[in-house]
């Protein structure tokens, strides 16, 4: 009776997509490569994908970004190692490039991924609709995605991938071919989701003026992951000590328990923040401390 | 699962990929059939090796017109389980249709010997059927994303493909052939016995394969 247990256990394994404690999706001890003797991309990762976090991955080009992206969505299973996936978890996934492009219109290729999110009809195509909308490719659905320009293109598989506000969305360099006003409509498209209580993970191997502000980094070097300090001003106001927050021209006004002050103002400068001044405020027991983001620092 | 099988045979339908294999088995069937007299059964088993090799192509095309990223795209989206099984019933679909075209071609043309009985036709049907998914399964192992290189993929299914025929392998082209040309149609369902519970574990080895390998392969 072993040998049934045991191939009934593998094929469930090989079938089915685990489900996962408290994260979204876990990798345990995942490696990636992708040929017998080719070297290791990503090894001995242990990396947990919260609830509700914009987390940006950043990393030199081959670096291993586009795989790790690959892993966290499911497309591709580590060569070691395990994926672990909360039950029943809807991911959106947009890749860098949809080449060789599907045969379909634009709006076809909607309406198939709408289906297999299993969406209405009618609010898939809304949905669609309105993103497109707000991307600029409104006008574009009836093209086939084979004559589309590189940026169309894109913004549909953004669409696709946002399409039903997955739990999970995982955008490989979205940024990469969009132009400077759909670029600021998917920073929006990208924080209203975020809100809503998805997790959106996006990879840029370059620094861009218009880009969502993550409240994790992740840096892909080395065949690792590894964390870096945010600029967020999300992540400043959890800081423990901080009263408030104001963010206006690219500046950073925090009030802070002035017993904290010393605490935060060592967090802001680890998190690559220059501070401007420092200066007691009206109300007792306060300070105010003023900042700007450090050129340069991630 | 309906949305996932849907999305793939459209996308095979609009990729034109089928055209070729598709003449090569139309073109096959119409010329295997052009010389009377055509004994029902007989001449049904004769084209059950190019049914084969056709459907070899057809799934390799199949599985090869749809490119990484969409494919990545696909399995991100419905999951590993509807993602591989969701491909998987989309070939036996082609295999299916291919099996009935097979049939449907000489009896609409009326070139069979005698108007085929409803047993002659299921016996035909059922023939061609296994010799169809043998192919689809043969041809998944040579496929992306477990074989990328083009020359690697034609060339090992063709190598696979003929090695059947004088290894006799029950399922394969060749006895399912002989299994139908019984010379009666209650004969055929106890002679394609073996090769029914053949085809399932070939069939279900493959299905492992594709389950474990595909997306780590990709």
């Amino acid at each position: 009776m072993r040998l049934p247990a045991t191939l009934a256990g593998i094929l469930s394994e090989m079938l089915t997509d685990h489900a996962g404690d408290g994260g979204l999706v876990l990798l345990a001890a995942a490696a990636k490569r992708y040929a017998w003797r080719d070297p290791w991309v990503l090894k001995d990762l242990d990396l947990t994908v919260a609830p509700g976090h914009l987390v940006e991955v950043r990393g030199a080009n081959g670096s291993g970004k586009s795989t790790l992206l690959r892993m966290l969505a499911g497309a591709t299973l580590p060569t070691r190692g395990r994926r672990v996936a909360a039950a029943g978890l809807a991911v959106g996934y947009g890749p860098e490039r949809l080449i060789p492009a599907p045969p379909f219109a634009a709006g076809t290729y909607l309406a198939h991924y709408a289906r297999l999110r299993r969406l209405p009809e009618a609010m898939g195509g809304a949905h669609a609709a309105a993103l497109a909308e707000r991307l600029g490719v409104a006008s574009l659905l009836g093209e086939p995605l084979r004559t589309l320009s590189k940026g169309s293109l894109q913004k549909v598989v953004i669409i696709q991938a946002l399409l039903g506000e997955p739990a999970l969305v995982i955008l490989d360099e979205p940024f990469a071919g969009l132009d400077a006003e759909a670029s600021v409509a998917l920073c929006d498209v990208v924080s209203e989701v975020t809100a809503a209580g998805s997790t959106v993970l996006f990879s840029d191997h370059r620094e861009r003026d218009v880009r969502p502000r993550a409240d994790l980094v992740w840096r892909v070097s080395d065949g690792g992951v590894h964390e870096e300090p945010v600029r967020s001003v999300a992540v400043l106001a959890r800081l423990s000590g901080v009263i408030s927050t104001r963010e206006q021209d690219g500046r950073v006004e925090l009030i802070v328990a002035a017993r904290a002050s010393d605490a935060v103002l060592s967090s802001l400068i680890a998190s690559g923040w220059h501070v401007t001044g420092v200066a007691a405020d009206t109300t007792p027991g306060r300070m105010r401390i003023d900042a700007v983001a450090r050129v340069g620092a991630s | 699962m309906r949305a996932t099988v849907r999305y793939l045979l459209a996308e095979y339908l609009r990729s034109w990929r089928f055209v070729a294999p598709g003449v090569l088995l139309v073109a096959g069937v119409i010329v295997a059939y052009a010389q009377p007299p055509n004994p029902v059964l007989s001449t049904a088993a004769s084209v059950i090796p190019l049914l084969f090799a056709a459907q070899c192509w057809l799934t390799l095309a199949f599985f090869n017109s749809q490119g990484s990223p969409d494919r990545h795209v696909l399995a991100a989206t419905v999951g590993g389980r509807r993602f591989v099984l969701g491909r998987l019933l989309a070939a036996g679909a082609i295999a299916a249709i291919a099996a009935v075209v097979t049939v449907a071609i000489p009896f609409a043309g009326r070139r069979f010997a005698h108007p085929p009985t409803a047993g002659e036709l299921a016996a035909i049907l059922f023939a061609n059927l296994i010799g169809a998914l043998g192919a689809t399964a043969l041809a998944a192992l040579f496929a992306r994303p477990l074989i990328y290189s083009r020359v690697v993929s034609v060339l090992g299914l063709a190598v696979c493909a003929v090695l059947t025929v004088p290894l006799h392998l029950p399922g394969s082209a060749v006895p399912t052939a002989q299994a139908l040309d019984a010379g009666h149609a209650a004969h055929v369902p106890g002679r394609l016995a073996g090769d029914i519970m053949s085809l399932l574990v070939f069939t279900a080895a493959v299905g492992v394969v594709c389950a474990r390998e595909w997306r780590r392969r990709d």
